[in-house]
């Protein structure tokens, strides 16, 4: 049978067992009825007192009155016996209350007396003597309580109540910890794995436990020993394949300058060689970043970024580089909060934007950067317009797919590997950051990029 | 500067490296095994040597070790391009400079010729033609500098540096208290600009830093300008 069955079946028994188990104790060692027949002598000795002030001031009358006054608001019936063994307030006198007065008198005794009496008619009644000082005794009958009153009465049910809060309450509690304990530490593992951890295990936190539990964490464990097993293979794979990709990129650029040497000249098939070869090196190169951006989950060299210059550096390299082809590059920067990461990867990701940018905008058009705060101040957002032909909206989601070419009008003629926006993409989500295309209204394409602002509070 | 060891497996560039590098004038010796060619370079006299990453059996970073644990011979890395954890740990462990694999032979002759330049301007009065205002020692502070003997003694008690880091700190030394900007230590040491991102100089500061720990009591020796370059301070500075 599995253990965890077990276990929250024995608990469970064990808790009710363990309840009712107390309840029985206590109704055993608790009377209700003797409850109430303190807390009614107490009320009577009370009243018996008021008697006597209402006696002693207003004689007889007053006392007949205020015996009729208790009768009618608390259905008691009082008798108040003077110490002569007089009746004082029932008339004609009864023998038999006289005899029970006395012996209350003389045995000082109250309430064990009260069942003594039987009165024709007195069975719904309990009846008390009460001595109050020397000179009187008072005699009462009050209605029994009745069941529901003996099972509610609140000493009774105070106990029950606690005894079975804190029964309850401990095996519980032991109960949900043993449960959630565990959960909550594979949880915690399952979290960090997932952050790219990889080398958490959960079975040396457990202890020596035994159950579903420890087997669940044993099967965690085996299975982040597989995935990480499997990554590093990825990862060696990788390698292993750029360093077959480059071995003859290599040996091609050492014959490449070997036959410069040996022609002594330059001639253009060479040039024309060589362009190529860095073109597949860099595609090589883009290949490996984006398969390892993916692999990342976290940034290890964060740091306060300054976009404005950033995007200022990106925009001279780019002016730079279009003096030839009458393009210009345009920024326009206003302060924004500060955004943590990695300055490498975000000058990438925007640069292969801007370059993107730049490649398909018309001929001396203009290429418009735009740097500023989102409406709340939590994100920082980059915007980059081209005017280009722009793209059919079912195409702009794709547009981040390595490789994605948009039909004949954004062909290829040249630069680009068709991996940078990839690049960027992966390496904006690594910031927590947002990346996305649309058609602007005036023409053209416009990516917005947003990066979350530090300490800000985002939704 | 004229023998050079070559460590890479593949065979068929050693080859094209060794026709394409005794035309610059080098005499070239290669080794395609990682144990033999730290063996190699330990124990014979060579002028640099040019180490690749990926090596059968042991890769080119325990190479290196065992190379460092005895040698200061100039390295200089074949890294995978794109790799800067490659290239970081090598620089950390005492390579002299990297190259990212494939790389233009031109541009390794011209690292070459960066560094037999900087041995021998360091080397000063050995070398013949030389200005001699590198001749003699610097001293600062506890730190005395000698570059004809390429030699550093702290307190008095001999460090060793690599030719990088001797290099570097030779100019640290001779502006002590002035800002050296990183671009110029990276053309003077490295004999080329700096790429973007490219931390070669931060590293070799930081592996400098480590080696100077000796009796500064905790004071800072170098200090980073952000965005400029590194500072030596001088005494109570």
């Amino acid at each position: 049978m599995p253990r965890i069955f077990i276990k929250i079946f024995f608990w469970f028994w064990l808790a009710m067992t363990l309840i009712g188990i107390i309840l029985v104790a206590i109704s055993l060692t608790t009377d209700p009825r003797r409850n109430f027949m303190e807390r009614e002598s107490h009320k009577l000795t009370s009243y018996g007192e008021q008697l006597i002030r209402a006696y002693e001031d207003k004689g007889e009358a007053g006392l007949v009155r205020e015996i009729d006054r208790f009768e009618v608001e608390d259905g008691i019936h009082l008798v108040l016996v003077d110490v002569k063994t007089r009746l004082l307030s029932e008339q004609p006198e009864q023998p038999f209350l006289k005899d029970f007065a006395r012996k209350a008198l003389i045995g000082n005794l109250t309430r064990s007396l009260g069942s003594d009496i039987v009165r024709p008619g007195g069975s719904k009644f309990e009846t008390f003597a009460i001595p109050l000082n020397k000179d009187y005794v008072l005699l009462a009958e009050v209605p029994k309580p009745t069941r529901q009153q003996l099972l509610l009465d609140p000493q009774t049910l105070t106990s029950r109540l606690v005894a079975t809060f804190m029964v309850a309450w401990l095996i519980c509690y032991l109960l949900a910890r043993s449960i959630s304990t565990p959960i909550l530490k594979l949880r915690r593992a399952t979290q960090r794995f997932a952050e790219g951890d990889l080398d958490i295990r959960v079975t040396p936190s457990l202890g020596q436990k035994k159950g579903e539990f420890a087997d669940l964490a044993k099967d965690f464990d085996s299975m982040a020993e597989r995935i990480s097993d499997l990554l590093q293979h990825q990862q060696r794979f990788l390698r292993d394949i750029s360093h077959e990709l480059r071995s003859p990129l290599a040996r091609l650029n050492v014959a490449l300058e070997l036959a410069r040497q040996q022609i002594g000249k330059d001639i253009a098939p060479l040039s024309r060689i060589e362009q190529e070869s860095e073109r597949l090196n860099t595609l090589v190169g883009q290949l490996l970043t984006i398969t390892r951006l993916q692999n990342q989950t976290l940034i290890r060299d964060k740091q306060p970024l300054d976009l404005a210059d950033l995007l200022k550096r990106i925009v001279e390299d780019a002016n730079y580089e279009c003096q030839t082809s009458h393009l210009k590059t345009r920024l326009t920067a206003k302060t924004v909060g500060t955004v943590l990461g990695s300055e490498e990867l975000i000058y990438r990701a925007i640069e292969n934007v801007v370059r993107n940018a730049i490649h398909y905008t018309r001929e001396g058009s203009v290429v418009d950067i735009n740097l500023t705060s989102s409406k709340d101040g939590s994100w920082a957002e980059i915007s980059v317009l081209d005017h280009g032909p722009g793209v059919p909206e079912s195409a702009l989601p794709e547009l981040f797919r390595p490789f994605y070419r948009v039909g004949e009008s954004r062909e290829r003629n040249g630069g680009g590997t068709g991996v940078g926006l990839a690049i960027a993409e992966q390496a904006i989500k690594l910031h927590g950051g947002k990346i996305w295309a649309e058609n602007h209204a005036q023409g053209g394409l416009i990516f917005t990029i947003l990066l979350p602002v530090e300490g800000a509070s985002s939704d | 500067m004229k023998d050079i060891l070559i460590i890479d497996d593949d065979a068929e560039l050693c080859d094209l490296l060794t026709d394409y590098l005794k035309a610059e004038g080098f005499n070239i010796e290669t080794c395609h095994n990682g144990e033999h060619g730290a063996e190699l370079a330990i124990n014979d006299r060579y002028d640099l040597i040019i180490l690749d990453v990926m090596l059968p059996g042991i890769n080119g970073f325990d190479v290196l070790r065992k190379i460092r644990s005895c040698s200061a011979v100039p390295v200089i890395m074949l890294t995978a391009r794109g790799d800067d954890i490659d290239r970081i740990v090598g620089l950390e462990l005492g390579a002299d400079d990297y190259l990212p694999k494939p790389f233009n032979p031109r541009e390794l002759v011209a690292r070459m010729h960066a560094i037999q330049r900087r041995t021998e301007i360091s080397a000063g009065p050995t070398a013949p033609g030389k200005h001699d205002r590198n001749e003699g020692k610097i001293i600062v502070d506890d730190l005395e500098l000698d570059p004809a003997r390429q030699t550093l003694l702290c307190k008095g008690e001999n460090i060793e540096l690599t030719a990088v880091q001797f290099s570097i700190l030779h100019q640290l030394l001779a502006n002590a208290g002035k800002v050296v900007s990183r671009d110029k230590l990276a053309e003077d040491v490295l004999g080329r600009k700096l790429e973007m991102f490219d931390r070669s100089i931060d590293v070799h500061i930081s592996s400098l830093r480590k080696k100077l720990d000796c009796g500064s009591g905790g004071r800072e020796r170098i200090k980073s300008v952000r965005g400029v370059g590194y500072q030596y301070l001088v005494g109570a500075q």
